[in-house]
């Protein structure tokens, strides 16, 4: 297989969300793995002390907790270091997306219910102890 | 461990149950929402065996000891660790000293009356007839026989680190059962349903029953149109089973819940089935539920239902846990 056509099948999982491929054939197999560093994925920097949090993975987005009818941070909203901020859903599952920082909620960048891929950009923050 | 800090009564440690003792005349006892401990054993990667502290009296607060992982399900209680927010459902971290606050139930997403505090490595105590759960009518079970007070220090097992936290959508939501805009379960004919009137039958079927303040985990006391048989009805004290619906002379059933005694005297007219005695269970006191008839073949298929949600939530939880490592 073309080196290339490795390029493009890399940047196509990071894309996705997925980690790990296996491909074979009767005369071949590949196997692709991606790196992952966590902290880079949930907290960048954009400048004003923004903060954005990001989606670990592919799911469907919900700003609030279905047992409740509130958000889980509304725009305003104070929210601390490890606290969940947004949900995605994955049949069954939910999975917390926390917020890496102390800050206040400034803008929900996804809609509630859509489908989320890997990176995508979830809620804004104004880190607390950078304008401090 | 975790220490008792303040309880409202009547918080139990329940498992699964204790099944295969009834031979002996030893009821089953065990959670009142058998899946939302099962569900907490998958999230913390918990044995399915492990036993969970079953809380009905809000608010009820305790200290953990040890940093450990725990998950709080069944009610969403609005819990607090300290001053973060708990998500009902889900698993968190608590570090030694921690206090966790559960405060009285919502009603906002799941109107149920029962929270469990899951812990990672389950809570240790002996196994008696092959479950830790509390017998409180035999005193034995769960810790010394009885209902947790303030002050009292209960162990838990080994810890070991689940991987990535995460949580799930509550079965009630995922498998909603409503009538009429209740609640319900589903409901099996029992051996005198035939000795009741028409009317009766109907009432039992298309009227709502309150779930009366006299209710507890032996029984549910139901308030309704009374259910009267055709003729006076004496029976023999038979074996009975938790979802049994006994109809006492006044007419207003009782349901026999998890603590159930093994035997009653009082006819039956129906039994909710095994695979919604969760349902029932979470019903808070005060509120109205409807029963649906079913046949045999639905009430298994209902069982497999729940068996089918726990597969796939523990497949999803693999899954996730595989790729995502600890983080």
């Amino acid at each position: 297989m073309p080196f290339q056509h490795v390029d493009e099948l890399s940047s196509w999982l990071a894309e996705a969300g997925i980690d790990y491929l296996e491909l074979s054939g009767p005369d071949r197999q590949l196997r692709l793995g991606r790196a992952v560093e966590p902290e880079l994925l949930v907290k960048t920097t954009d400048g004003a002390n923004a903060v954005t949090v990001k989606a670990p993975m592919v799911g469907t987005l919900l700003h609030s907790h279905p047992m409740r009818r509130v958000p889980l941070a509304a725009c305003g909203s104070l929210v601390r270091a490890g606290q969940t901020v947004a949900l995605l859903q994955v049949g069954a599952m939910l999975v917390p997306i926390d917020a890496p920082c102390d800050g206040i909620v400034v803008e929900l960048l996804a809609e509630e219910g859509v489908l989320v891929g890997f990176g995508a950009a979830i809620t804004r923050l104004s880190d607390i102890a950078t304008e401090a | 461990m975790i220490e008792v800090i303040s309880t409202g009564g009547l918080a139990t440690i329940q498992d699964l149950g204790r099944r295969g003792a009834l031979k002996w005349g030893v009821g089953t006892s065990g959670a009142m929402d058998d899946l939302a401990v099962a569900a907490g054993n998958i999230l913390l990667g918990n044995p399915d065996d492990a036993a969970a502290i079953e809380v009905q009296i809000f608010p009820f607060r305790i200290r953990f000891q040890d940093d450990t992982t725990f998950a709080v399900t069944g009610a969403d209680c609005d819990g607090m660790l300290d001053d973060l927010p708990v998500l009902p459902w889900c698993v968190h971290r608590a570090s030694a000293g921690q206090v966790l606050h559960l405060g009285l139930p919502r009603r906002d997403g799941w109107a149920a009356g029962r929270a469990y505090l899951c812990v990672a490595g389950g809570v240790d105590v002996p196994s008696v007839l092959g479950s830790r759960s509390t017998q409180l009518r035999g005193e034995f079970g769960g810790l010394e026989g009885r209902a947790l007070r303030a002050g009292d220090k209960v162990a838990t097992g080994p810890f070991h680190e689940a991987g990535a936290r995460v949580g799930f959508n509550p079965p009630a939501l995922a498998m909603p059962l409503m009538v009429d805009g209740l609640p319900a379960v589903r409901v099996l004919r029992a051996a005198e349903y035939e000795a009741y009137t028409p009317q009766a039958q109907a009432s039992l079927w298309n009227e709502p029953w309150r779930i009366s303040p006299q209710s507890d985990r032996y029984g549910f006391r139901l308030e309704g149109t009374p259910l009267m048989p055709k003729v006076p009805l004496e029976l023999r004290s038979h074996g009975i089973v938790p979802g049994v619906i006994q109809v006492p002379h006044g007419g207003q059933p009782i349901v026999q819940m998890r603590d159930a005694q093994p035997s009653g005297g009082y006819p039956k007219i129906g039994t909710v089935i095994e695979a919604d005695l969760w349902r029932l269970g979470q019903t808070p006191i005060g509120s109205r539920i409807r029963f649906v008839e079913v046949t045999w073949d639905e009430a298994v298929a209902a069982q497999d239902a729940n068996d089918r949600w726990l597969a796939e939530a523990r497949r999803l939880v693999g899954l996730f846990r595989a790729r995502r490592g600890g983080q």
